[in-house]
This record gives structure tokens, sequence and C-alpha cells, in this order.
């Protein structure tokens, strides 16, 4: 599947800011299940420079300076990418007991599980909780496949939690959103982690997009996307796979992966400071668009 | 005294017992005294230089450097944390003195730990080979929040990634050493060791010269030498900085000292911009590029963008530009992660996994609680160890197994169960003891030392040869984890040569040419001495008006005269005013009591919690001091001191007239010794320019306000006489005035005298002129004829002032008996002072508006 994605980002400052630096990933993951065709990043004003690096996560984040006085700033990132998602996971994994997935990091001696124990422990938005292990703790009955509890988490959590856009932020503590039972994605994908590492069971966040359909027989809106989030989970001797929690499934063809680490903090799409204004208002569209053999490309 | 004789050590020995009573604990290694009773060679000249001059002139020295720290106003705070309580260290001028075999043993196992820390660093911002190969676990590593995942594609251009290492070291019971700490974030305690020696070499020069100790001079100038290397590019003279902690910080005296010792700028985040992907410090002469940074302050605070974004002390792009190899940080950001006492535990594994070797000196032995075995360790003798966090970052400290409670014991062991991977035990250690001079005597004290190590451009570590030591404050601290008190000694190292004295100053010679560089001042240097011109002035004005009126009150209530006790409550009111203090007048009952008089008085002196009062006029003078404190010659420095002292003595003083008078005329004498230092003994460079621009403008505010409110109504004769006098007492012109005019006080003349008078160093016109000649010295940006604001603004005022006329300021408004002339010229002028303060600080001082965090939109995809 080939899509188009174009995510625009417009900051408006309360006040003129002089200099702004800001760190950016949105650009998508040259992955075996997903290859970058191009991409390319537009900041206005003119930046002073943008200089494209990789994270300590394997992620590819632009540094942008902005060095002459501004009001506003637009971050527009336009890519285009292929998705080929075929491998079926379930056949190749289907029986490794979760706790023998859990003993087996430590045990197998593999450079890849190893690498994996960072993302046991806690991070700066998931912090371990005695509630996060107890709502777990159901989908994980001793001897229970790894895959099949996993599952049977993420089909918890879309059944028990409510998508509401609007009553969490990114400042949301996760046990605010147990106690609520309210959120969005990245609080899903969150809470998921944090009942993964409560079994002892690596976990990471991943953050990208996901092509959305418009009701039948409505136009697709222009900008009606929106960035989204899910969580990974490691399994000893096989490696990361995903899981969708907002919409109960295993990431597919429609799924667009731009960054992992251990939870948002660390792949927050852009990050920035700026001197001065107090106060600023921002708005987002993103569009991610398929396109046909007969599209132009971008 | 034989000084080489085989019995001269039972001779030493009995004299210093004799003195000091100094006896050798039972069973523990002593520094001093050998197994067989005897003094160990290295200690030998220095028992014998006592027994030469005396035991009383050690204890004079004692006393002297005890009072030359106080006057110094020495920060002791060694631990480099803020909540470290200073100032209740003392200086011991007994030296923790280290013999030449011991010294060479120091060496090699230091720099050893130097150079396989340093490969530790490497390979954890590296490939972690560490942990995929089992060396390390993950979660000492990924737990510990000095590893900043952002540095992991750092890399100096520099052969060794740690450039300063300091270790803390301990000899154990049987004399053998022992590492307690690494500390690798900065050389904390480099200034202060420096501070002491210079302390010790004015106090005991005797001492130097027959104990042979090797001196620092060599190693600092070698140190200058490396970081020039460390330049990311060829430059003639690179810009060297010292990144400072920020002012409040406990640790920033001692960093000031040594930044001052090195000729480095002493700077903080916000004194620096990155711009072009490469860092810069503000100067007033606009941005200078900075080659390589001294790090002294925790390197999560140095990049809001990258790092902790609450960081009130960072530079935001710090992290890029060293990324890119435009700036060399040193140490390099992430080096906290070797701070990491579970990391003892598993350094002997590193050393074979890397070296092949053992390690020269052990650590303190360690239990790291993320290992099953350590862990059930641990929590089965909790009482027999300490209990340390991994990292202190989180603002967690360690413990005394001990000295816990059951029920704390409870506690620490739910802490360790919780997060095992957090903590680590470690065995209490009984630490040798070396002598310090308590009460008159010698003690034996168990002591540790601070000791620092630099990497050169060859990959090699050279040690510094001293440090600071410190010893416990009882006897029984057999582990120096009591921050609150203590001993801080020198190191003296013993040289196998005698020393010739070298200083930073031969190096230009020896190469043959002496560099000559522009001075940089930063701006926000400019900015504080600004300001300490300003308070300086408004504090010593302030404290000649209150002893002014002070006199007055006290008069009028020994004649109970109607006239007297009027003036008396006019200039009441004018200080209160000055001094922006709520009418405390207005609100008293009339008539008025001296005792009101009184206490409105002392709360224009004392009330801190007004910012117009004397305390805090004086406050805001010590802090914007303190901020430039490497500026100050010692002498100034020392009254700065006295400053304090009088102002901590102002908050115990009662508000009896007997003492606050003498409070007073203390406060005038440092004050003006303060600005006649300022005057006579700093070079008339830029950084003093804007001193006293700062002094002249706030006398003319004062002078201008003073004036006005004195004497811009109409009195009765006898009044207004009073008035007058109280004006030229206060403005230090009752001399001058008697002098010319005699007995016979006018208007006209007192005017004449205050305003117009250019040979007059304290009326109105000699300030504008000063000020005027000041803002022409100010380095101009515009070239061309244009008049700039500041220049205008002085002009005018100056010129307002000769342009005006004694008769007509003279001339009373019959109507309202005012003097409308008078107080608009004085209005006038005080309102462009104001405006010329205001461009001044607009144009040259930095103005770093408070950092603001760009959010994303947190993901919600439409589904």
């Amino acid at each position: 599947m080939n899509y188009r994605i174009r995510h625009e980002t417009r900051y408006v400052y309360a006040e003129p800011t002089a200099v702004s630096y800001n760190e950016v990933r949105l650009s998508p993951l040259n992955l075996p299940s997903q290859t970058l065709i191009n991409k390319q990043l537009i900041v206005t004003p003119r930046p002073a420079e943008v200089t494209e690096r990789i994270d300590y996560f394997g992620n590819p984040t632009w540094f942008v300076a902005i060095d002459q006085p501004h009001n506003s700033m637009t971050v527009r990132a336009e890519s285009h990418v292929r998705i080929d998602r075929t491998r079926d996971v379930m056949a190749i994994y289907p029986s490794l007991p979760w706790q023998d997935a859990r003993d087996q990091l430590r045990t197998l001696g593999d450079p890849e599980a190893t690498a994996a124990l960072e993302f046991l422990l806690d991070s700066p938005l998931i912090e371990a909780a005695d509630e996060l292990k107890a709502y777990a703790r159901p989908s994980f009955a001793p001897g229970r496949p790894m895959m099949e509890a996993v599952l049977d988490l993420m089909a918890r959590i879309h059944r028990d939690f409510k998508f509401e856009p609007g009553t969490t932020d990114t400042a949301t503590p996760l046990s605010e959103v147990l106690a609520h039972r309210r959120g969005v994605c990245q609080d899903f994908a969150q809470l998921g982690i944090g009942c993964l590492r409560s079994q002892g069971l690596p976990a990471r966040y991943v953050s990208g997009y996901i092509e959305t359909l418009p009701p039948p027989g409505k136009e697709k809106l222009k900008g009606a996307d929106a960035s989204h989030a899910w969580f990974s989970a490691f399994l000893p001797g096989f490696g990361w796979i995903d899981f969708d929690p907002t919409n109960n499934q295993i990431p597919s063809d429609q799924h667009v992966i731009v960054a992992y680490g251990r939870d948002f903090s660390d792949v927050t799409p852009i990050k920035g400071v700026i001197f001065g204004a107090g106060q600023h208002e921002l708005s987002v569209a993103v569009d991610v668009e398929r396109l046909t053999s007969t599209s132009a490309p971008l | 005294m034989t000084n080489a004789s085989p019995t001269g050590s039972t001779v030493i020995k009995s004299s210093a017992e004799r003195c000091y009573g100094y006896a050798q604990p039972p069973s523990a290694y002593d520094e001093l005294w050998s197994a067989t009773q005897t003094v160990r060679r290295a200690w030998q000249p220095l028992i014998q230089t006592i027994d030469r001059l005396g035991c009383d002139q050690l204890e004079r020295c004692h006393q002297e450097v005890t009072r030359m720290f106080r006057e110094n106003g020495v920060a002791y705070n060694i631990h480099g944390d803020p909540q470290g309580i200073h100032r209740n260290w003392q200086l011991d001028i007994l030296p923790l003195i280290i013999g030449r075999d011991d010294w060479e043993t120091i060496g090699t196992g230091l720099k050893q730990r130097a150079h396989l820390l340093d490969l530790v660093l490497k390979d954890l911002y590296g490939p972690r080979r560490l942990i995929t190969d089992g060396v390390l676990p993950a979660e000492l590593i990924y737990g510990h929040p000095g590893f900043l995942r952002p540095c992991h594609d750092l890399r100096l251009p520099t052969a060794n990634q740690l450039l300063f290492y300091s270790a803390d070291l301990g000899r154990t019971g049987d004399g053998s050493y022992m590492v307690l700490a690494d500390r690798t974030q900065g050389p904390f305690g480099m200034g202060h060791t420096l501070e002491n020696r210079t302390a010790l070499a004015k106090v005991m020069p005797d001492f130097f010269r027959t104990c042979k100790i090797q001196r620092l001079s060599a190693f600092f100038r070698l140190l200058r030498d490396e970081l020039r290397s460390y330049a990311p590019r060829t430059r003639e003279q690179p810009r060297i900085i010292l990144y400072a902690a920020d002012r409040q910080h406990p640790a920033y005296f001692e960093q000031s000292y040594l930044g001052a010792y090195l000729n480095y700028p002493v700077v903080q985040g916000d004194d620096l911009t990155m711009r072009d992907g490469r860092v810069w410090l503000k100067t007033l002469y606009g941005l200078e590029a900075v080659d390589v940074i001294l790090r002294m302050t925790d390197d999560r605070g140095c990049d809001p963008l990258e790092l902790d974004p609450t960081g009130p002390n960072g530079l935001a792009g710090l992290l890029e530009a060293a990324r890119r190899n435009q700036v060399t940080v040193a140490n390099p950001l992430g080096t906290g992660v070797l701070e990491n006492p579970g990391l003892m535990a598993f350094l002997p594994a590193v050393a074979r996994y890397f070296i092949n070797q053992e390690l020269l000196i052990p650590s303190v032995p360690t239990w790291w609680c993320g290992r099953e075995g350590d862990r059930r360790y641990v929590l089965e003798n909790l009482q027999n160890l300490i209990i340390k966090p991994i990292s202190k970052l989180a603002g967690e400290k360690g413990v005394i197994g001990s000295r816990l409670t059951k029920d704390e014991r409870r506690e620490w062991r739910g802490r360790i169960a919780a997060c095992p991977h957090c903590y680590v035990g470690q065995t209490p250690q009984t630490l040798a003891t070396a002598p310090a001079l308590v009460d008159n005597t010698f003690q034996p004290r168990p002591t540790l030392a601070r000791l620092f190590a630099l990497a050169q451009a060859s990959g090699e570590y050279t040690l510094m040869p001293g440090g600071i030591a410190r010893s416990g404050g009882n006897p029984d601290t057999h582990w120096v984890v009591n921050r609150t008190g203590g001993i801080l000694k020198d190191i003296w190292v013993v040289a196998s040569q005698p020393q010739k004295h070298t200083s930073l100053w031969l190096q230009s010679e020896s190469q043959g040419r002496i560099l000559q560089r522009q001075a940089v001042l930063p701006s926000r240097t400019a900015e504080n001495l600004f300001w300490v011109g300003r308070y300086a002035e408004r504090a010593e004005m302030l404290a000649r008006t209150l002893r002014t009126a002070l006199r007055q009150v006290e008069d009028s209530e020994r004649t109970e005269d109607e006239g007297d006790l009027e003036s008396s409550v006019t200039l009441v009111a004018i200080v209160c005013k000055m001094a922006s203090l709520p009418a405390a007048l207005e609100a008293a009952p009339s008539p008025i009591s001296f005792d009101d008089l009184q206490k409105t008085i002392f709360e224009t002196i004392t009330d801190d919690g007004n910012a117009g009062s004397l305390a805090a006029s004086l406050d805001f003078m010590f802090s914007a001091a303190q901020a430039v404190r490497e500026r100050w010659s010692s002498d100034s420095w020392r009254i700065v001191n006295d400053l304090e002292m009088h102002r901590l003595n102002m908050q115990r003083m009662s508000p009896a007239l007997r003492t606050m008078q003498p409070a007073l005329d203390r406060l005038v004498t440092s004050l003006q010794a303060f600005a006649g230092l300022c005057q006579e003994s700093m070079s008339r460079e830029l950084g003093w320019t804007f001193l006293d621009i700062g002094r002249r403008i706030e006398r003319a505010l004062i002078l201008s306000d003073f004036i006005r409110r004195s004497l811009e109504k109409h009195q009765e004769p006898v009044v207004e006489s009073m008035m007058m006098e109280s004006v030229l007492l206060t403005t230090e012109n009752i001399i001058t005035y008697r002098r010319r005019y005699r007995s016979y006080i006018a208007r006209d003349t007192v005017i004449d005298l205050l305003l117009l008078d250019e040979r007059n160093p304290r009326a109105l016109i000699f300030q504008l002129d000063r000020i005027q000649a000041h803002i022409a010295d100010l380095p101009k940006e515009r070239k061309g004829y244009r008049v700039r604001p500041e220049e205008r603004l002085a002009l005018e005022a100056s010129t307002r002032l000769r342009l005006s006329d004694t008769a007509h300021l003279c001339q009373r408004d019959t109507a309202s008996d005012r003097y409308p002339h008078l107080t608009a010229l004085l209005d006038g002028i005080r309102g462009l002072m104001e405006q010329v303060s205001e461009t001044i600080s607009h144009t040259y001082f930095v103005h770093t508006p408070k950092l603001h965090q760009l959010t994303s939109r947190k993901p919600e995809p439409g589904v």
C-alpha cells in the first residue's frame, strides 16, 4: 500500500520571539515492512538551519533553528511510504507461554533480548503501579501463550476504555486514565505498555499514522487525519510485535510507523523552546492519502 | 633538636606529644605515627618545623587562617549539591601529607581507574557492549537517571572522553587505599584546593620552605594548555569559559575562584546563546564564539531542549553544538552516568573485560541490589551496611543501616523490594586517621582525600599533586557522610626535589611572546557591576540620611524644642519617602512622639521585607557583588564581608538610638571604604565604567529627590535652616559649606553648592558630568554622527542644570509657598536619569526572556 502523508503543525505565539529551537520527529521509518520513498520538511519562517540525525532509539530527527523574530511557525512534513506487512505472526509463534517469554529475556543471551530490557523499566511517563498490575492480571493467567495474553489485554483495553478526545492531555497520568476509563490512543498505548511492564515484559511506544476512511458515501475531508499511537511487545527469539489497542488490531497495511520510544516523551513529534512568548496556540492538520497507481507521486 | 639522627624521631615524638598530646589511636592505621611509634618519614619535616617554631606559633597560624577564611566568607560545599550546608567547615592548618611511595601507588591506581571509566563512558554512549556481552546488567545503566540518551552520539575529538576524573580516596585500617566514590561531573573541589593552598602559603611560609612539597601551579598550567588543545578548531587563542552553577548554588564561590585563577569568564546558561550550530558568549562587544566549556554544573540541566526542560541554568542547543563538535564541553554531557555506586560492584569484571587487569586500588565493597544474591545479602545485613541510591539525582540520600530504627529498616526493605536495581549496600569503613588541630591539640581523625585527574591529549591522565581532604568532626566518625560539619585539609604531596616557584604568568614569556587579547566583558557581568554601583550608593545615601535623622531626633528629644521636633518629623518623613516605605508616620497619632520617630527609623533600616529599606538595598548589593565575585580584589571582598557582618548585626539590633547610631556609623564607614577601593584599585576598564555609571546615576537620583523634598516648601526660618543643615550634613557638604560661607546659611548658597558647583564631587552637576563622560566611553555599535539615546538624555540633563540660575530657582510662589522652579528642574533631571538607566540597561544588558516549551498535540486520530 502506498501513502502520501502531509502533517502540518502551526504555532502562533502571544508575542514575537527572536529565536526558537526545535526537535522534529515526523519522518516515517525505513523498515523491512515499510519503505520510505521520499520525505521533506518545510518550515516557515525560513530556518537558519535544518539538520537531520538519527536519535538514540533509531528515529530520524530534525534539528530546526530559527533566528529571526517571528510570531508564528509552521512545520510541514511530507512523505511517501510503501507498506507491506504480510507476515503472519500467529503462525510463527503460537504457543510460547508468557512467563517463558519473560524468563528468556535474560537467559537467551541474545543481544536483541538484552537491548529489550531497557523497555522493562519505568520511563518518564509510565511508572510502575499496583493498579496497572491489577488491571493486567486477568490477561496473564499462568501458562497462557504470550500472543494470546497480549491480544486479550489489547481487546480488554479496547472494550473497557472509551475513546474520548479532549478528556486527557499529554501530562495526564496513567492512574487517572485507569480511574476514568477514557482517553485517546496515546493513553491506551501507554496503558498497554504499563500493563506489560508490570508483568515483567518489555514494551515500547510506537508513534505513527493510520489511514482513516470516510463514512460510506462521503468524501474524505482534508486535514481530518491525525497522528496515531500504539504499543509494541517483545517476544524473545522473534522480536517486536505491534498492537493497536485503540482499534483492537495488529497493525496492518494501514499503519505507518514514525518512531519508537519508551513512551510519548521519547518520540514527541515536535519539541521546541522559544524565548519570550508565554502562550502559544497550536493547530495540526494531517492527511494520510492512499495513492493508487494513477496518483501523482509526491 | 637533632634532625637526622636515628633517635631524631623519638625526640620528635616526645615533643609532639608534649605539645599536643597526640597519641596513636588503638588498632587503626595512622598517617603520622607508624606502627613502631615513630613519626613517618613524610611527616618528619613538618613535625621538625613545628618543634623549631614552637607550639604557640602553630596555634597562631591556625587563628590567622580561621580569621582569613571568616573574612573571605569562604563557603564550602565540596559535595556540589544545593542542600549541602556550607560555612560549617573549617580549614585545618595541619595538612594531609602523602609520601612519595604512597603517591606513586595512588597515581598508578587512580590513572588506571580513570582510564577504565573512560572506556566505560565511551562504550555506554556507543556500542554498549558491556551490556550486550553481559558485563554490566541492563538495569544498572538504563535505570540510572544520569544515563542521558540524547548524548549517545556525542564524541569529543580528544583521545579520552572523560577529561576530568575525581576520586574520594580513603585508607583502610591496614593502610591500603580504597576508592569510596567516583566523581565525574566536574572537578568539584578544585577551586577550594587552590584557595586552601593560597591561604596556607600566606600564613605559614616557613612550612613551605622546609617541607619539600609539590606545587600546584604546574598542574594548572597543564590544565590550561590541555583545555586549549581541546578546542574543536585551531585558533590562535581559543575562547574558554567556565560554565558555573547558578549563583545561589553554594558551589558557585569556589567555581568563580577557579575561573578567576584560570582567567576564564565565569558564566551561566543565559550568558550564552547557540547560533549557526555554535555557542556564543554575549559580551558588550557583541557575540563571541566559544570553543571550550569547562563545565562545573550538572549535565542534566545543561540543555532544556534535549535534556531537563526545567533546568533554569541551561543553554538550549548546547547538546546539538557539542554533537557537531562545534564546541568542546569538558567533561562532556552524559558523564553523570558514571557517578553510580552500583558500578563499583562490577568494576573488577569491567577491568578484566577491557584491559585484562585487576583493579590496583579496589572500590569500597559494594552489593548491588539488582542482583539477587547481592540483594539477599543487603536485606539480611541492613544494620551492618550503608544503603545508597545508585543516583543522587532524585534527591534521595544514603543512610547508615546501624542508625536506622526498626520501622525505618522495614521501610528501606520495602523501597529496595520495589526497585531493587535502584540501591546498593556498602560496608562502612574505618578510615585511617590523620592528625587534626582541634582545641590546640593534635587529634586523630578519620580522613578522606578528594583527588583530581586530568586527561592529556596523549590519552594519559595526570594527577593534581594535591587536593582536598576531609576529616570527620568526631574522632569516631567511621565514614565521612557527615555533611554538616567537619574539617578540611590541604593535601601535601612530597616532592623528590625542592620545587621552584612557578605560576601561570610565566607561560607566555616562556613561549617567547606575549599575547594580548581584548578583555572580554560578559554583558551579565556589566549588569551586575552596574547594580553593585547603584545599590552601594543607595545604601550609603540611605544610611547617611538615616544617621542625620537620628541625630535630629536625638537633639529634639534633648531640647524639647518645637522647631527641632518639626524638622525631625519632616526629615523622617522624607527618609520614608526616599526609601519608598509606606508612610508609617502618617498613620501615627498626632502629635508624633519620639518613639514613633525612632520606630520608623528602625523599620527603614531593618525591614528587609520592604525593597526600599536599607537592609534590602544591602542585600541587593551583596547578591550583585557575589555574582561577579571574581572581579573584586581581596581587600574589596573583605569589606563586602564586613558589610555582611554589619547587616547580620542589624538583624539583632534593638530600636534604641544608642544602638542604631553606631551601627549606621560602622556601615557608612565600610561603604565608603568600599567606594574608595572601587575608585582606587579597579583598573579603568569597561567593567569599572559600568560600576561608576551605576553609582553616579543613583547619586544623581537620590540627590535630586532629597534636595527637592527638603527644600521644596517654604518653612519657618528656624526649621528651614535646620533642613538645609541636614541636607548639607547628609550629602557630606557641611564642611565645604562652612569653610566657604562661614556660619551664615542661606538657600541660594546651599543650592549653588549642592547643584551647580562643578568642583564639588557631591554636587549634582558633578554626577551628570561623569555620567556623560562614561557614556561616551561605552562601546558603540552604530557608526556615524547619530547621537545615541543615552547620550542625548545625559546631555539634556546636564544642559538643563547648567542653564538654570540660582536666583530663579530660589523664586518662591507666594500663593502656594513653594519653589516651583526648583521642583520642576529636579523632577526633570530625576526623570531623565531614570531614562538613562533604562536605556543603558536595555542597550547593554542581557535580556533573556523566560524560556517557554512548545508542546505537540496529543495524537488523536479520528477513528
